[in-house]
């Protein structure tokens, strides 16, 4: 299989702004091959997001995508309908967010909003999707599902909402799990655990990963490939041990030496 | 050994500062009883609203009389005195007890039938007197009907339209309000354009006119289900206005994003992600948009084009005592008045308290 799973190519995306239009992508390429963990590294304001939600057609109505294709197996997703956009989003395309306290909404249970997910991708009684719901949790090593699934988002820890939320974002066995700095509001242990987790779920599950991030620790633990990222291009793109060996970019350089400390 | 605390639901917590407000506890209970009488209606009315007898024309209240006096042996047995109507020296109409015609009270007797809850046919009533005797506990109108049996099927009609057309009209200022501030743009422009065409016009004025605008010779079923499409037609556009601000403020949330990640079409995140959260402002507002239903069908019903007689409504009954002279010599008629006034306040003085109990910034904290 040559064909890559997600495939993007000249991507520019622009922000309209009082006078003039602001480019957040300019001339974005970039691809995600089957079972591949990819990620994508910038500093902040460096587009990273955007080119992460922009694969889901999540952009906020003020961004505004100039010229470029996105291919998902083999589908161009600019030019998908809103309806074979919401299949996609959660069945194929599975997203866990930077917070997950704010993308849980306050007023459900976590075991109602996961279950959210397979009511409109897999249609199946009640009784099955609890009982899956429970499954999915305790995949993700929560060791009481029945209780977390009755729980509400605020009573829960960190780590145990972040875990929740990739149980809700594989709810829907997606080719392709997009996770957005999923790790940047745990503490340090827990960061190691969600990784260990997330590499346990692609081997399991099949998937490929897209890892925003600015934590270099992480890309070289656990990524394949990694694209450097400043001001809404790739400077630097690779093998994600070369790279972080042996950076050519002088921003890649000063991203490792950040990072260092 | 004390027992552990059990942490609190926001609800319990809401219903905690409720029980605190003496007032708006009895207020909750005095509509409670409104509610109930209004729906068991037929069986506590001694008659049916359309019973008359002209001999009782603006008949007094009339008082239960317990002990009787004349009897050596006392009987706690309540009962009432027949009255017979003369007219005093000029020539106005008054009426007079006769103590020797006592007519005892009696309970669950046979009255004029009825089906209970509109289901189960029934002729008992809670109390009444024999015939020939009447009894009229707030008065006879001039037609000589108990103006205690019309009061509470009024009720009925005065109390129900509250609560239906403020149910229309929370929905569909729900969803406007939400899908104008969910998709902004035009679809927000044109919402909000009408919804100020409604607010432009005086809502009184409004209702006149789209009275007006209907046939008057419909029957009363229809006129009811008349003015409760046009109240609603009236009411829904304020609750949309804030409850568009409040969704677009809501929509730039997280979980809405994460909603919109998971595949979720628009009306379910809506209904689910963005609703939920404006119930607090939302039952507020509806609770205190009540008193404007049963002010306005009172109003419309005054001026006789709302129920129409022999069906009572609280602002039908009202409209006797349009008539000076009714007022002077048969002041009861503005006992439904009363009742209107009552209502109205429990419903402001719950509303009020809601607001206080549902405001999320309030902790439990504990009072000392």
């Amino acid at each position: 299989m040559s064909e890559p799973l997600l495939k993007i190519e000249n991507l520019s995306i622009s922000i309209q702004e009082k006078d003039n239009d602001r480019e957040l992508l300019k001339d974005f390429n970039f691809e995600i091959k089957n079972f591949e963990t990819v990620a994508l590294v910038g500093g902040s304001g460096s587009g990273k997001t955007t080119a992460g939600l922009s694969i889901l057609q999540l952009l906020s109505p003020a961004m505004r995508i100039d010229s470029g294709r996105i291919i998902f197996n083999g589908k161009d997703l600019l030019a998908a309908s809103l309806r074979e956009m919401r299949k996609i989003r959660g069945k194929e395309i599975g997203v866990v967010f930077q917070d997950p306290l704010n993308a849980f909404n306050p007023v459900f249970t976590i075991g109602f909003q996961i279950e959210e997910v397979l009511r409109f991708h897999e249609p199946m009684p009640g009784r099955q999707r609890r009982e899956k719901v429970h499954q999915l949790l305790n995949r993700v090593g929560i060791t009481e599902p029945q209780r977390i699934a009755r729980s509400y988002p605020h009573q829960l820890s960190g780590g145990l909402r972040q875990r929740a939320m990739i149980a809700q974002a594989i709810a829907g066995s997606p080719k392709l799990i997009i996770a957005d700095e999923p790790t940047s509001s745990l503490d340090v242990t827990l960061q190691a655990h969600i990784i260990e987790l997330f590499r346990d779920l692609k081997n399991e599950f099949k998937t490929s990963i897209l890892l925003i991030t600015h934590d270099l620790g992480m890309v070289e633990h656990f990524c394949d490939r990694v694209g450097v990222l400043y001001d809404g291009r790739i400077v630097e793109e690779g093998c994600a041990k070369d790279i972080l060996s042996s950076a050519k970019h002088p921003l890649t350089c000063e991203l490792i030496n950040a990072s260092k400390g | 050994m004390t027992k552990p605390r059990k942490s609190l639901s926001q609800f319990q917590i809401a219903l905690g500062h409720f029980k605190e407000n003496r007032l708006a506890v009895v207020c909750f209970w005095i509509l409670v009883i409104f509610y109930l009488s209004a729906i068991f209606a037929d069986f506590l009315s001694p008659y049916s609203f359309s019973n008359e007898d002209r001999n009782y024309s603006y008949c007094p209240p009339m008082e239960i009389k317990l002990i009787d006096a004349r009897h050596e042996k006392k009987s706690i047995h309540p009962y009432v005195l027949g009255v017979y109507m003369t007219f005093d020296e000029f020539h106005k109409r008054v009426y007079k007890t006769d103590s020797n015609q006592k007519y005892p009270l009696k309970f669950f007797v046979k009255g004029d039938a009825y089906k209970l809850l509109g289901l189960f046919p029934a002729d008992r009533h809670l109390f009444g007197v024999d015939a020939p005797g009447r009894i009229h506990l707030w008065g006879a109108d001039s037609r000589g009907r108990d103006l205690f049996s019309r009061i509470l099927f009024g009720a009925r009609i005065s109390l129900s339209i509250g609560l239906i057309g403020v149910t229309i009209s929370f929905f569909v200022g729900l969803l406007v309000g939400a899908t104008a501030g969910y998709y902004g743009g035009r679809i927000d422009n044109i919402l909000m354009r009408v919804c100020e065409m409604f607010m432009m016009v005086p809502g009184f004025y409004l209702m006149l006119a789209l009275r007006a605008a209907f046939p008057a010779n419909l029957s009363s079923v229809q006129i009811y289900l008349l003015i409760i499409v046009i109240f609603s037609f009236i009411g829904w556009a304020s609750l949309a206005r804030v409850i568009r601000g409040m969704s677009i403020s809501l929509k730039e949330r997280e979980y809405v994003l994460a909603a919109k990640a998971m595949g979720l079409s628009d009306l379910a995140i809506i209904v689910r992600h963005i609703l939920p959260h404006t119930l607090s402002y939302s039952i507020v507002a509806v609770m205190l948009s009540i008193p404007g239903y049963i002010l306005g069908e009172s109003a419309l019903s005054l001026l006789g084009l709302g129920i129409q007689d022999p069906f009572a409504s609280w602002g039908n009954l009202l409209s006797d005592a349009m008539n000076i002279a009714a007022v002077k010599f048969a002041p009861w008629v503005l006992i439904p008045g009363a009742l209107i006034f009552v209502t109205v306040m429990c419903f402001n003085v719950i509303g009020d308290c809601l607001r206080d109990c549902l405001d999320p910034l309030l902790k439990s904290e504990v009072r000392s």
